[in-house]
């Protein structure tokens, strides 16, 4: 993918272009928003990954107009403002997700990707493949192996979510903020619970687990062989 | 040594000019005037009509005796002068019989008055030769002064009539006869002046009267704002224990102060929390500062050291820092108003249940059952970001405290949830677990910021999951309580030892409150006979 990153902090700067680099991305990068503004005009890139507060331009003003010329590229803001009027704002302004500082890297590239994906065909995509796991939106059906798997409604959504983002990972605020639908963050294992309970239906009989835990990070449902 | 006049405070510069300058002060002044105009306005209509009356009564007798007279002429005076002389006897008799009547009769030729046939007064009035109708005049006549007993002349103020009679003289000439009857007014001028002196008096008391209660008014009302100014004054000089003494009348003053001391309870209230916040801040976030710095001091000296270890042990510690740095700064903004998103109408019922779905699993994990008794409430006005962060936070807060350490607790551990509408209107949520529970002593504390019992000093928290409940349950005019939770011995009614509960955190919204009252809350509530009696509609 191609990213635009619009940050006036070097030093945070550096470490999100190096980080992004090394997860296979070309990056560019904007110290403020004016040159951010000029640079995404020009065109070109898959997402855009844009600090709310900027010198000059900050990152409101900076997509609001781009929005207004037809621009859809998807946009993640970086802020430090963490309230959801914040995250509304940011929303409202054609953001397509918020990530509030200090934000774990790995979230930050699962959100990008996320991102990059969202753009594809598969929000009409009615039916999915993971390995051997087909889900089917119309029929609310999951087999595995064609075996028919029973799954409660919140469960279905889950692994939907999870299936939509397969091969990639998404983090627990993730699944919180897609699939139950509020912001915050849980201290117990909430979100690890309902994960082990999906695994115990589509995983434990079969020989490849595809539900996979990323260390530090979240979850991936991929049916590549662990490395 | 003195201190000059205008050195001293504002509120105790130049009194008087003050005093006179007060709304109270200008009302009572306009209420005197309004009523001066009122008083001088109907005495005078009352006056003169009764003046009026009096003459007018005059008149007519003066006239019906001059009709009188004239009878008398026509009745002797077919020949010669027999009808004045007539008139003659019977003025002498009527002067001797009308005591307040005056009579003056003169022989003229030509308009010239030249012979007195008889008179009552000194002279002849000026006016009398000319006036048409009734006149009056001044008369002067001789009295015997009651202290000195000497004769001395006075003037005194009349009223007459005159009456003209024509005769033919002996030699032929014409002969003009001049009668004028008159009565002392005196009496109805003395009143008359009486009156007006009266007037006169009465509107000096009334100014005075006015001036003093003005003055009275105005220095009771300077003197209570001046008590709130100095009072304000003292705050703003940094004594915030200070309060406006009320004087119990109930007056607006007291309504005022009341309101007033209300504000500065609270801010003092949020000034202690900012003190103790900020040392709470200094003690969390300094110690796990300093470990980091000790380590990483240690692992710069020690060249054996594991950096990976290190490196991971201060990942965790900056990570629970910044967690700790994040919640406080929620419930800064919850508590000063930012945040939270709009006002909606939130169902408080649905946000449970789907909290209680999201936590089931977990709190299965952890070996509790987790009983929810959701039934329909009225919506809440609010956040349901902010109410979802709540219930989250106290189903954390459960899930990680109400556990046994023992390896066989004595009931089986439940945490329950229970959402209704509450009884005069609004929802009330509770979460309630059989934990070991919190002391009674320790019940008021855990809501505040970084209150950790000792007991759990040993798991994971900052101890703001408490703290970030209470304010969010603030931001929505909740009330929040925290008490018996459910019992250790179910079905045991008997026992009512306080240590055989759990723990209970009860959440009460209030119904969606009158845009319009709301900036009134706090006078409503101090002041709930008043408010009842304004908005009799609300009960």
């Amino acid at each position: 993918m191609r990213i635009l990153v619009v940050e006036d902090d070097a030093d945070a700067a550096t470490f999100l272009v190096k980080g992004l680099r090394e997860a296979g991305h070309a990056v560019d990068h904007a110290l403020d928003g004016t040159s951010g503004k000029s640079m995404a005009e020009a065109g070109g890139y898959d997402a855009y990954v844009i600090d709310r507060m900027l010198p000059g331009l900050d990152g409101l003003a900076m997509l609001e107009p781009r929005r207004n010329d037809g621009d859809e590229t998807p946009a993640l803001f970086l802020s430090a403002l963490g309230e959801v009027d914040d995250r509304v704002a940011g929303l409202k302004a054609g953001g397509d997700d918020y990530l509030v500082k200090p934000y774990a890297f790995s979230e930050l590239i699962a959100r990008v990707e996320a991102l990059g994906r969202r753009r594809g065909p598969q929000n009409i995509q009615t039916k999915f493949e993971v390995g051997d796991l087909e889900m089917d939106i119309l029929t609310r059906t999951v087999r595995r192996a064609g075996k028919k798997i029973d799954l409660q409604p919140r469960e279905f959504r889950l692994l939907e979510y999870l299936m939509r983002h397969s091969g990639q990972v998404v983090t627990r605020t993730m699944l919180l903020e897609n699939v139950w639908e509020y912001h915050f963050d849980p201290q117990t294992n909430v979100i690890d619970v309902h994960i082990s309970r999906l695994r115990s239906k589509i995983d434990k009989e079969f020989e490849l687990p595809l539900l996979k835990t990323v260390r530090g990070a979240g979850y991936t449902l991929t049916a590549e062989p662990e490395e | 040594m003195e201190t000059p006049a205008d050195q001293r405070p504002l509120t105790q510069r130049r009194f008087l000019p003050r005093l006179l300058r007060t709304s109270a002060f200008r009302y009572t002044m306009a209420f005197f005037i309004l009523f001066m105009g009122c008083f001088i306005g109907i005495g005078y209509f009352v006056f003169a009509s009764t003046l009026g009356n009096t003459m007018k009564r005059l008149d007519a007798e003066l006239y019906n005796e001059l009709q009188y007279f004239a009878a008398l002429n026509s009745r002797f005076g077919q020949n010669g002068m027999a009808g004045l002389r007539a008139i003659e006897a019977e003025v002498a008799r009527l002067q001797i019989v009308q005591k307040d009547a005056l009579y003056v009769l003169v022989l003229g030729i030509e308009d010239r008055p030249y012979r007195v046939l008889s008179s009552d007064i000194e002279g002849f009035p000026e006016e009398a030769i000319t006036a048409e109708g009734m006149f009056e005049f001044d008369y002067e006549t001789r009295v015997i002064d009651r202290d000195t007993g000497e004769p001395r002349t006075v003037t005194r103020p009349a009223v007459g009539r005159r009456g003209n009679f024509l005769y033919r003289g002996v030699d032929g000439e014409e002969v003009r006869a001049i009668i004028l009857t008159a009565r002392d007014i005196s009496e109805v001028t003395e009143i008359r002046e009486n009156a007006l002196s009266n007037v006169v008096r009465i509107a000096g008391f009334g100014a005075v009267l006015a001036l003093a209660l003005g003055a009275f008014y105005s220095g009771n009302f300077l003197r209570r704002v001046d008590q709130i100014g100095q009072t304000v004054k003292a705050i703003r000089d940094g004594d915030l224990t200070k309060r406006i003494a009320l004087d119990g009348s109930n007056d607006e003053f007291d309504t005022l102060s009341d309101n007033i001391n209300a504000m500065l309870d609270q801010i003092e209230r949020l000034m202690t929390g900012m003190r103790q916040v900020s040392d709470n801040i200094a003690h969390d976030l300094r110690s796990p500062l300093t470990r980091i710095k000790a380590r990483l001091e240690r692992a710069l000296a020690d060249s054996e050291a594991n950096e990976k270890d290190v490196l991971e042990t201060t990942a965790v510690d900056v990570e629970r820092l910044l967690a700790t740095f994040n919640a406080l700064l929620s419930i800064t903004r919850i508590e000063s108003g930012e945040g939270g998103g709009n006002q909606v109408a939130v169902d408080v019922a649905a946000v449970a249940e789907e909290m209680l779905e999201l936590y089931e699993p977990a709190a299965a994990d952890a070996g509790f059952t987790l009983v929810g008794h959701i039934t329909a409430a009225p919506e809440v006005m609010g956040s349901r970001e902010l109410i979802s962060q709540a219930i989250a936070n106290l189903l954390d807060n459960a899930l990680k405290y109400a556990r046994w350490s023992d390896e066989t607790p004595p009931v089986a551990p439940t945490i329950e949830m229970t959402v209704g509408p509450r009884p005069g209107g609004g929802a009330r949520l509770s979460v309630m677990d059989n934990g070991p529970g919190v002391s009674e002593a320790d019940q008021e504390r855990i809501l505040q910021r970084f209150v950790r019992l000792e007991r759990s000093r040993s798991t994971t928290g900052n101890g703001l999951g408490l703290s970030l409940v209470s304010a969010i349950a603030r931001r929505h005019g909740a009330q929040i309580s925290i008490g018996r939770g459910l019992s250790h011995h179910p079905g045991e009614r008997a026992l009512s030892m306080p240590s055989a509960y759990g723990l209970g955190v009860r959440i009460a919204f209030p119904p969606p409150a009158k845009p319009v009252k709301a900036p009134l809350a706090v006078a409503a509530d101090r002041n709930a006979p008043q408010d009842a009696e304004e908005t009799p509609g609300s009960a």
